[in-house]
């Protein structure tokens, strides 16, 4: 399945996950069109937008949970456009949610069982010890049912159980809604520690001004088409962007 | 005294099949929110299935299994081709699609096998009492209580300690979300109707020891009463389904034995206007829709 015109010149592909014309549709709405976008190992790239604009919908088409209808979803080269969700997180992709969606009536631990499904057996108690190390509070809490944990707990329970799979990339879905400031502020620290141990994600927010400290590069969508992409864009022109103040560009090295 | 343990371990007994029918219907329906009208057709498969073992002299420890197995395929048969593609279809479609699956399989079983009801020549043991003082109790109603609580305690284990049982649990939180953890969704699916056909298999070993005779629309009161049993104890809610069968096999006992004789004709009524009262001060049930397996 591998295309040679997404391979470098040594046969390794040129990006780790690369959306090509990627359009997706809820029913007969299509929510998201043409979208182009590349993330490289290591990176964070973030993909901001208003409400609306299509970015949950560009991380369920790429995880296989929304209709695709145009376009293609390629991962370490490999054409991933028709794989069942279970088929692509098996291939190395793994989704937090937005809204966190742990398993409430399930123990802490047994949200890390599930994360971890996928390994083969003998793997599974190192990523437990990995994914304990950098969030003890779901080895001191593992009893503790997931829904009684403060929103801010749940999102560190989320994170865990995601890479509990020990995913190449990482795609987080609105990771600050619905959490105190403070929280927030903690919640990036630790994708900042993330991005520290090398994890490449792709972050999807609204907060435009945390995800900007964070990100190598940003895309920004505005209903359903990317209207700018670069490592330099400024916070003010891309919420401009979101009023519909300003008008498309590319920029930068995107 | 003597009167009163006989009619708890009948109401054990009678309890034990309900729950296990209500439980069966409860663990498809916190999955895929489908109430399955054709789960009776699980136990009546599982009828034919002793019915015509038993006439060709096979030994009764293989007929016990295979009337199990048989309920299980059944109802892996039935996800494959009726019920899967309509997965995510709206909830009506499905719930009458259970009902035409069910008519389906009534009627194909009228033309192949015939509509007169078929005596199954069960086991003589069955039919034999503990005598324990003055007190006798039968044994099937002992191997019929003991049995199923050994099964709960199975399934309580399976969901609990195993990957498929932790993802069941999860799937009824939450299905795309179970998805996302890589897990396959007909695994999942297919593992909870297999689980449900099997506890209809076993249900019907208990139900036609009691009254062995079969005919294709045998499987129909059973489910009544499990359906009953789960809307009572909260549908979707497995604990509350299992409690639901023990408090609608008490209540039937109970009033059997109360009840004047004119009136025990009428004890599905009496059942079916307590159900509807206790529904009015507690539409979701005894434990609630949608609290599903958080306490198993």
């Amino acid at each position: 399945m591998v295309e040679p015109s997404a391979a470098s010149a040594e046969g390794e592909p040129e990006h780790l996950l690369e959306l090509q014309g990627l359009s997706a549709r809820y029913g007969s709405l299509v929510a998201i069109r043409e979208v182009e976008m590349t993330v490289d190992a290591g990176e964070v790239v973030t993909l901001l937008g208003a409400n609306g604009a299509g970015k949950s919908t560009t991380l369920g088409a790429i995880v296989g949970l929304v209709t695709k209808c145009g376009g293609k979803v390629r991962f370490e080269g490999r054409d991933i456009s028709r794989l069942s969700t279970e088929a692509v997180v098996a291939s190395g992709i793994t989704l937090v949610p937005e809204g966190r969606r742990i398993f409430a009536n399930l123990s802490v631990e047994d949200n890390l069982r599930l994360g971890g499904a996928t390994l083969p057996a003998g793997e599974y108690a190192a990523a437990r010890d990995e994914v304990v190390d950098l969030f003890p509070l779901v080895g001191n809490r593992s009893r503790t049912l997931a829904g009684l944990l403060s929103g801010g707990e749940q999102q560190q329970v989320a994170i865990a159980r995601a890479l509990m799979s020990r995913p190449k990339l990482l795609l987080l879905d609105e990771p600050s809604l619905g959490l105190a400031p403070v929280i927030v502020a903690a919640v990036f620290e630790l994708i900042a520690q993330l991005k520290s141990r090398g994890i490449t994600m792709l972050l999807v927010e609204q907060n435009v001004e945390r995800a900007m400290e964070i990100a190598d590069r940003a895309y920004v969508l505005s209903t359903g088409h990317i209207t700018m992409a670069g490592d330099q864009l400024s916070v003010a022109e891309i919420e401009d962007t979101y009023l519909g103040l300003t008008s498309s560009r590319s920029g930068d090295d995107a | 005294m003597r009167e009163v343990i006989q009619q708890v371990v009948n109401g054990l007994s009678v309890g034990s099949i309900y729950a296990l029918v209500a439980l069966g219907v409860a663990i498809v329906f916190s999955i895929l929110n489908l109430v399955n009208f054709a789960h009776g057709e699980f136990i009546t498969a599982a009828g034919y299935t002793m019915f015509y073992l038993a006439a060709g002299d096979v030994p009764w420890v293989l007929i016990f299994p295979s009337a199990i197995i048989a309920g299980a395929l059944v109802a892996a048969i039935l996800e494959r081709v009726a019920f899967r593609p309509l997965r995510g279809a709206a909830i009506a479609t499905q719930l009458l699609a259970s009902f035409a699956v069910s008519f389906a399989i009534e009627n194909a079983l009228q033309l192949s096998v015939g509509a007169r009801p078929k005596a199954i020549d069960y086991p003589s043991w069955t039919q034999t009492t503990l005598h324990l003082g003055s007190i006798d109790i039968q044994w099937l109603d002992i191997t019929t209580f003991v049995t199923t609580m050994a099964v709960l305690a199975l399934i309580m284990w399976y969901l609990r300690h195993t990957t498929t049982g932790l993802a069941m649990r999860a799937a009824a939180d939450d299905f795309a979300t179970t998805r996302l953890m890589g897990i396959p969704a007909n695994r999942v699916v297919v593992v909870a109707f297999l689980i449900s056909g099997a506890l209809a298999g076993l249900a019907a070993i208990f139900y036609f020891g009691n009254s062995p005779v079969v005919s294709p629309t045998s499987g129909f009161d059973p489910l009544l009463k499990g359906f009953i049993a789960a809307v009572i104890g909260g549908l979707g809610s497995l604990p509350g389904a299992v409690f639901g069968g023990f408090l609608l096999g008490g209540l039937e006992v109970a009033m059997d034995a109360t009840l004047p004789a004119g009136l025990t004709g009428s004890i599905d009524a009496f059942i079916f206007a307590l159900l509807i009262i206790a529904l009015l001060f507690r539409p979701s049930g005894i434990f609630g829709v949608k609290t599903a397996f958080s306490r198993v």
